[in-house]
């Protein structure tokens, strides 16, 4: 566990999954971002979405050289309950600091009120990134990172923002 | 490695990605020289430079046609159709958009729900390998307007078209030596052994447009012989007693009239002669002219990647995919580009 990514759920899995890759792609950062563990949230609305993201996301990680990438699933019941969103984010940062781990939490994907809490407990926790993928235009929302052109997207770190 | 037309930006990405935003397009024979210059900018509004042009380019061929015979001359695309593969891209337009506009507007956007019948559009031989589904913005499937109406609602697909377009299928026959081709443009052209020659890739890319829109769109197949005359007279036939209308498009002015005859409503594309020296277009646009211009052309150079849109042994599936050869001169690129592939193929299945 050397870099943790840490995100919510999302029914759209281009939105869990391309802020990783401009992460490792390094696009707008100093210096790029390659998870080797990754935390994803479940709910009952996200159908196979979340299947399908991790299998993508293990593609990606492996393409970027990391050999057996960790890809966890918190689950909660209903997408409202916000104690348990706030535990994921919580309980995936400590773990992450317990292994002096660098920690990056995604913003992008899942409800607005997802983005708060993962927001929130990025700030409270002093995670490393609090990453926001920006897409100028919904023509790219069903497409994949390598395929939108990279003028199109930007990786925002809050951290460095605000 | 073999990356197909709607996989192209990966190139752009990866040339991006590498710090190539602004790059040329280069012919390989000395006499032709850089093509264009691509300026990767916003994803919607990049700069395309025509540093040569239509008259510059057939000024080239004179060369080339002086220095090594008129065969050699035909290996390389004409002037004109230089200008449509450009045309094709969408970063230019074709010159009598509004007259077009008009036609499509009074026999197209049938409301099929107030029981209109459909309007099917039929392309002559000329138009298609040259994109028109998209240049003319008549696509059901692309550009249906929100509420439904769509500018024609499949496409006329004739027999007596797609027998003209199958002469690509002569390869080998007509080709000169890659060998002769080499010493007269570059190295490159090794690899063009035993494909076709300029005009035959043209047609070539017609047929596989004729077999792409019979795969994915609605569509008639209107048995008719060759020839603009049968062609028509097929058109006719066919449609008489159907309450299915059709429309077609011509690059030629006596298909045109002779449909028009026969009481077919058609319209010529007109195209323009040369283009501005400054075109714009965005990032898709350009990945679709460096596939037209590949295949035509046979091989453009571009910073640390040579493409290929023929190659020795470009098989059936390659055509059917619209797939190109790049061949990575630089490690980098190599190793982004095979990167970037598996998450693309990865994504793909999902979908």
């Amino acid at each position: 566990m050397d870099n943790v990514w840490v995100s919510s759920g999302s029914t759209t899995v281009e939105a869990m999954v391309n802020p990783i890759a401009a992460a490792c792609a390094g696009d707008g950062l100093d210096s790029k971002f390659i998870p080797d563990t990754v935390y994803f949230l479940d709910n009952p609305g996200l159908g196979d979405a979340l299947s399908d993201t991790k299998v993508l996301t293990r593609t990606l990680l492996e393409q970027y050289g990391v050999e057996s990438p960790t890809i966890e699933t918190g689950h909660i019941g209903h997408e409202t309950d916000f104690q348990g969103i706030a535990t994921h984010f919580q309980d995936a940062i400590a773990e992450a600091h317990d292994a002096a781990a660098n920690v990056a939490v995604d913003v992008t994907p899942g409800r607005k009120f997802m983005s708060v809490i993962a927001f929130n407990a990025g700030m409270t926790y002093d995670v490393d990134h609090i990453f926001y993928f920006y897409l100028e235009s919904s023509d790219y929302f069903s497409r994949i990172y390598p395929e939108i052109p990279r003028t199109a997207a930007k990786l925002y770190d809050f951290t460095e923002i605000l | 490695m073999e990356l197909a037309h709607e996989d192209l930006m990966l190139l752009l990405n990866g040339l991006y990605e590498l710090g190539e935003e602004s790059f040329s397009v280069v012919h390989p024979a000395e006499e032709i020289g850089e093509l264009l210059r691509i300026d990767l900018g916003d994803a919607t509004d990049s700069t395309v430079s025509m540093t040569t042009g239509a008259v510059t380019y057939e000024d080239a061929l004179d060369e080339i046609e002086r220095e090594h015979g008129p065969t050699v001359r035909k290996e390389l695309p004409n002037e004109a159709a230089y200008v449509k593969a450009v045309t094709a891209s969408g970063i230019f337009d074709i010159q009598n958009r509004e007259e077009l506009d008009k036609f499509i507007t009074r026999y197209g956007y049938q409301d099929l729900q107030e029981g209109h019948p459909p309007r099917y559009a039929g392309f002559d031989t000329n138009l298609l390998p040259w994109r028109m589904h998209d240049v003319l913005g008549i696509d059901p499937v692309l550009h249906t307007k929100p509420g439904g109406r769509a500018p024609v609602n499949g496409y006329a697909l004739l027999e007596g078209v797609d027998s003209e377009l199958s002469i690509s299928y002569r390869y080998g026959t007509n080709a000169m030596p890659a060998s002769a081709l080499a010493d007269a443009f570059g190295p490159e052209y090794e690899r063009l052994a035993g494909q076709p020659t300029e005009d035959n890739r043209e047609t070539r890319l017609g047929l596989r447009e004729y077999r792409r829109l019979r795969e994915t769109r609605p569509h008639d197949i209107i048995s008719t012989g060759t020839g603009d005359t049968n062609i028509i007279d097929g058109c006719a036939e066919y449609y008489a007693d159907k309450p299915t209308g059709e429309i077609l498009f011509s690059n030629d002015y006596g298909f045109v009239d002779e449909a028009r005859e026969r009481k077919v409503p058609a319209v010529h594309v007109d195209f323009s002669i040369d283009f501005p020296r400054r075109l714009t277009g965005t990032w898709g646009q350009i990945a679709t002219l460096l596939y037209q211009l590949a295949v035509l052309f046979g091989v453009l150079v571009l910073p640390r990647a040579t493409l290929y849109g023929v190659w020795d042994g470009k098989s059936e599936r390659n055509w059917k995919n619209e797939e190109i050869d790049i061949d990575t001169r630089s490690e980098k690129l190599a190793a982004i580009l095979e990167r970037d592939q598996p998450i693309v193929q990865a994504h793909a299945l999902r979908q």
